[in-house]
C-alpha cells in the first residue's frame, strides 16, 4: 500500500512515524472496547451482589400467598407456619437452580435436624420460558422430601419482583423473614451459617 | 494457512508488549468467563454433574484464542477484523448470563417487574438452551479473526514496514 512512497531516509522516518501513530490508534480500537466491557460487567455484577433485597426484606413478615402443589392442590404459605421454612423460588431451565437444589439436598440431614422444611416453588410460568417439568426437575436434582409447587403470579411478584432465576428466603416459625438471597448455589455457605444458629 | 498463522504468532508473541497484552486479555477474559459460567453452573442440565470438567478447559481455550486474535489483529493493523475478536469475547459471555441476575436487573429497570416476570425467562432460557451454540460461534469468530489477522500480517505493506522498524533494520 504505502511502501513505494517511502523513498529517502526523511520520507522513511515520516512514514514510520505515521505507521506508529496509526498502529497505536488501532491498538486502542481493539483494546479499549474489551477493557471497557470487562470493567462495566464487573461493576454491574458487583452492584448486583451488593443489592440489599430481592423482594421481601429481612425482618418483614412473609406475606401470605397462594400456590399450587405438584398434585394440583392449592394451598397457602401460612399453612407452613410453626416451622422454619426455606422458601426457594426456581426456574427449571436454569442450571444454577439445578445446582442449588443439588447442594441443598446434600445438606438435607442437617436441615431436617434443625426442623427446616424446604418448599421449592417454580416462579410464575417459569418466568416466560418452558423448562423441564417441575416434578422431574426436583426428583433429578433435589430430594423427595422437598415440597414442590408452582407460584402464582402475585406470589412471584411479591417474592421475586426482579424476576431472578432463583431466590430464596429463610422464614422463622412466626412467619418473619430471617434471611434472603439470590443464587443459592453460590450463597449456600452464608445460609448454612444462619441455619446453624437456629 | 498454518504457516502464516505460525509466523504471525511467532512474530506477535515474540514482542514483549504484545505478549503482555495477550497474557492480560486472556487472563481477564478467562477470569470473567469462569466466574460467570461457574456461578451460573452453565452446562449442568446438559452435561451432568461433571460439567466443570468440560467447561473449564473450553473456557480457557476460548480465552486464549480471544487473546491471541486480539493481539494479532493489533499487530496486523486490523480494521474490519477488529470487531471479530470483540464479538467473539461478547458471544462467549452470553451463556454465562443465562442464570445470572444481570439480565433480570436490566429488564426490571427498563420495563418494571411485570415485564421482567413475563419475559426475562424468554431471554435467559434461550441463552441457556443455545449456550453451547453461542460458545461454538465464539470459537469460530475468534479463529476467523486470528486467520484474517495472520493473513493481513503476512501480506500487508504497512505491517512489513512496522516489522522492519520493530526489528531495528
Amino acid at each position: 500500500m504505502g511502501s513505494k512512497r517511502y523513498s529517502g531516509s526523511g520520507g522513511k522516518r515520516e512514514a514510520q512515524k505515521r505507521v506508529k501513530a496509526r498502529e497505536s490508534g488501532r491498538r486502542w480500537k481493539v483494546y479499549a472496547p474489551i477493557l471497557t466491557s470487562l470493567v462495566v460487567i464487573g461493576l454491574v455484577l458487583a452492584l448486583i451482589h451488593r443489592g440489599p433485597s430481592v423482594g421481601v426484606a429481612v425482618g418483614d413478615v412473609a406475606p401470605n400467598s397462594q400456590f399450587t402443589l405438584l398434585n394440583g392442590t392449592t394451598t397457602q404459605l401460612y399453612n407452613f407456619k410453626g416451622h422454619y421454612l426455606l422458601l426457594y423460588f426456581i426456574t427449571t431451565w436454569c442450571d444454577g437452580c439445578a445446582e442449588g437444589l443439588n447442594q441443598l439436598s446434600s445438606y438435607y440431614p442437617m436441615l431436617q435436624a434443625r426442623g427446616v422444611q424446604v418448599l421449592v416453588l417454580e416462579s410464575y410460568n417459569d418466568l416466560g420460558y418452558p423448562g423441564m417439568e417441575l416434578g422431574k426437575f426436583v426428583k433429578q436434582f433435589g430430594n423427595s422430601n422437598f415440597t414442590a409447587g408452582y407460584a402464582s403470579y402475585d406470589m412471584t411478584l411479591k417474592y421475586n419482583s426482579k424476576a431472578y432465576p432463583d431466590v430464596y428466603y429463610l422464614i422463622s416459625p412466626d412467619g418473619k423473614v430471617i434471611y434472603e438471597g439470590q443464587d443459592l448455589s453460590t450463597g449456600l455457605g452464608n445460609l448454612l451459617t444462619i441455619m446453624q444458629k437456629i | 494457512m498454518s504457516s502464516y498463522i505460525y509466523m504471525a504468532l511467532r512474530y506477535t508473541l515474540g514482542k514483549a508488549r504484545y505478549a503482555l497484552s495477550f497474557a492480560f486479555i486472556s487472563i481477564a477474559v478467562c477470569s470473567l468467563y469462569c466466574y460467570l459460567l461457574s456461578s451460573s453452573s452453565f452446562g449442568l442440565l446438559i452435561l451432568g454433574k461433571h460439567y466443570l470438567l468440560y467447561m473449564i478447559p473450553a473456557t480457557a481455550a476460548l480465552s486464549t484464542l480471544v487473546g491471541l486474535s486480539a493481539v494479532v489483529e493489533v499487530a496486523s493493523f486490523g480494521r474490519n477484523a477488529s470487531g471479530f475478536s470483540l464479538g467473539a469475547a461478547v458471544l462467549g459471555l452470553l451463556p454465562g448470563l443465562c442464570c445470572s441476575p444481570l439480565l433480570p436487573t436490566v429488564l426490571t429497570s427498563l420495563g418494571g417487574s411485570y415485564f421482567a416476570i413475563r419475559y426475562s425467562g424468554e431471554i435467559q432460557g434461550t441463552l441457556a438452551l443455545y449456550g453451547f451454540l453461542l460458545l461454538a460461534l465464539a470459537f469460530v469468530m475468534s479463529a476467523l479473526s486470528l486467520v484474517r489477522g495472520s493473513k493481513r500480517l503476512a501480506e500487508c505493506d504497512e505491517c512489513r514496514v512496522a516489522r522492519v522498524r520493530e526489528s531495528g533494520k
